[in-house]
């Protein structure tokens, strides 16, 4: 494994779905799983409640991140809601690397490419039953977090996973969220449990 | 002892900000929200009442006012008084406090005032980076220093009351980094522990020592100043204020990295390889750091390339960036803003090329103008790898290639091409008169 790789990870949610909180989250659980290095951007637009938004994490081990531009070909691809999948800059986008899809279909692998890993999880079935719900709403970002401490990542150098742990997503929910970062840990094992490689 | 809220982790440049003036210990925040500055004074509305804060007794007081211009009318107010001041802003509101700012700068209120620059609007909004905003400041007589990562913004605050109460100096400084590339991302960022900021920030004053507010001693100040009064020894003195900040953002640095073993460059300019560089590339903000990876890249292909980012724009460090040029003699400066009608487009780049012109050595420098990264485009390090190339082909074919895009003798970046979408300008603005 290359301790000098800079990972770069893509996240596709809607407005409210908590992308962008996820971003944030990840370069935390990350820092304190011993990343010295971490960014999160979010795509700023005019966000509104289910328009298709965008937000990045890149992770460094041991190298200082300098550059601040957007990810263009992520390592990781995280999809918050099946049916971002066609939208341009979505599956398009996808050149390289491991993909992580929130659904509890099957989804259509020949959207990406062949050498991509692609797992999918039902976070939103998983917040559902659990009743982590915002007015509502499930809250599906901090599941996806905890799928993602399961996935695996190949390149050239050979298949490694991010080395992120559910404790420390545990001890960051519990420290952002109080008493609803129980409930949102629990989604988040659910979710490392439920994490299945389909590609 | 109170547990702080945040002490280290990942953390927006906007509440980087927020931290250092409370860290600071400022007395009076007068605030007005605009993006992409808002959150670091919706941050402070909350920090004021943090129990981290009551707990040590701090009395910071957070005003909310009806305008910037107010916003700025109030730091002055409370500066005359003798107050360790703060606020930020950005963009339009940046703007509009301009009249006050003029005010801090006559009056040499040392007020601090951080900015999330952003693109100005005018028939059509642009709230992304974009150094538009503080650069129309740039002769104004406030300090300016352009920050580069989310620790520089913390840390700069926390210095900038160092150099801007200093006797010396008496001048407001302006701490600005890009809106949304740092304001809105997240980095690691740590604090100085509260104990040791209050040792290393600079003592408070009851007063400054040429005005202040107080019932038993009356004075009068914005007075009408006649032509044949002090008006130009006064300017005089705000310039010479400006070229003793130059030792003095040195020196502040300098006990800074003593202090707490961080440090970027000397206060004025921050270099990376350019000792033994053949071509160079100056900068400013984050487009400068990100300039660092290229020079790696291009130095594990064998060209010598380096890097040297401005950090303090205003007082305009001419001797340490000239100390550069004069090595490398070939040199291209990127501006990520437009001094329209200007001779390069760039306000750094034509600064520097004024410059270059006191002294022997660098008057025959190479100075390429370049352009990019306006209202917020995303400059990418293949664009800077190109960038390079463009001055290694200077270097050695004696002639630098007129893509990706020259107009008027400046190098304009990532543009939207095709010949319908942009301007067609003459390449060679500056031919043989």
């Amino acid at each position: 494994m290359n301790n000098d790789k800079i990972f770069e990870i893509t996240m596709h949610g809607r407005g409210g779905q908590g992308a962008i909180t996820a971003a944030l989250l990840l370069c935390e659980i990350a820092y304190a799983d011993g990343y010295t290095d971490v960014l999160s951007i979010p795509k700023i637009g005019a966000e509104r409640r289910g328009a298709p938004i965008k937000a990045f994490t890149k992770l460094s081990r041991n190298r200082e991140i300098k550059n601040y531009a957007a990810v263009e070909d992520a390592d990781i691809t995280i999809i918050f809601d099946a049916s971002l999948i066609p939208l341009p800059g979505v599956a398009d986008a996808v050149k390289h690397g491991t993909v992580l899809v929130n659904t509890n279909q099957t989804i259509d692998v020949s959207k990406f490419p062949k050498e991509c890993k692609i797992y999918t999880v039902p976070v939103t079935d998983i917040a559902l039953k659990l009743n982590l719900t915002t007015a509502g709403y499930p809250i599906i970002n901090v599941p996806l977090l905890g799928a993602l401490t399961q996935i695996k990542y190949k390149d050239e150098t050979g298949e490694m996973d991010l080395g992120l742990h559910l404790k420390t997503i545990e001890k960051i929910a519990l420290k952002k969220f109080g008493s609803r970062g129980h409930l949102n840990y629990e989604a988040a094992v659910k979710a490392s449990e439920q994490v299945k490689e389909i590609q | 002892m109170v547990e702080p809220k945040f002490f280290e982790g990942p953390q927006k440049g906007n509440l980087a900000a927020a931290y250092a003036a409370m860290d600071a210990n400022v007395d009076v925040i007068t605030a007005y929200p605009i993006t992409p500055q808002t959150t670091v004074v919706e941050e402070l509305s909350s920090l004021v009442g943090e129990e981290e804060f009551i707990a040590r007794n701090q009395k910071t007081q957070f005003m909310r006012m009806e305008s910037e211009h107010s916003v700025a009318a109030g730091l002055v107010g409370a500066s005359y008084a003798g107050a360790r001041v703060y606020s930020a802003t950005a963009g339009q509101g940046l703007l509009y406090m301009t009249e006050m700012i003029h005010w801090m700068v006559g009056a040499r209120l040392p007020v601090v005032l951080s900015i999330a620059t952003r693109g100005l609007t005018g028939g059509g909004w642009n709230i992304w980076a974009d150094y538009g905003d503080i650069m129309g400041l740039r002769d104004s007589g406030i300090m300016i220093q352009l920050l580069g990562t989310h620790q520089e913004i913390y840390d700069s605050i926390l210095m900038g009351f160092n150099i801007s109460e200093h006797p010396d100096v008496m001048l407001p400084l302006f701490p600005a980094y890009g809106g949304f590339v740092l304001s809105h991302t997240s980095k690691p960022v740590k604090r100085v522990p509260w104990e040791e900021a209050q040792k290393f920030v600079i003592p408070k004053r009851d007063e400054w020592e040429h005005v202040w507010i107080d019932s038993e001693r009356p004075m009068m100040t914005g007075a009408l100043i006649m032509p044949q009064s002090f008006y130009a020894e006064f300017r005089i003195k705000a310039h010479e204020a400006q070229l003793k900040a130059i030792s003095v953002i040195k020196d502040t640095m300098a006990e800074f990295e003593k202090r707490f073993g961080r440090s970027y460059g000397n206060g004025l300019v921050e270099p990376y390889k350019a000792d033994d560089a053949d071509v160079l590339m100056i900068g400013y903000g984050t487009i400068a750091k990100q300039a660092e990876d290229a020079v790696d890249v291009l130095r594990e292909q064998g060209y010598k390339a380096g890097a040297l980012r401005v950090r303090t724009y205003r007082p305009f460090p001419t001797e340490d960036i000239l100390k550069y040029i004069k090595k490398t003699q070939i040199v291209g400066v990127m501006d990520r803003a437009i001094a329209f009608g200007n001779p390069t487009a760039g306000p750094l780049s034509t600064d520097i090329m004024a410059a270059c012109q006191r002294y022997d050595s660098t008057r025959n420098a190479k100075i390429l103008p370049f352009i990019g990264g306006l209202g917020g485009r995303d400059v990418t390090y293949d664009d800077q790898i190109e960038q390079f190339k463009i001055l290694f082909d200077l270097k050695e074919k004696g002639e630098a290639p007129k893509k990706p895009y020259k107009m008027w003798g400046t190098y304009w970046t990532g543009l939207i091409t095709g010949s319908d979408k942009v301007p067609q300008g003459e390449e060679e603005y500056f031919g043989d008169i």
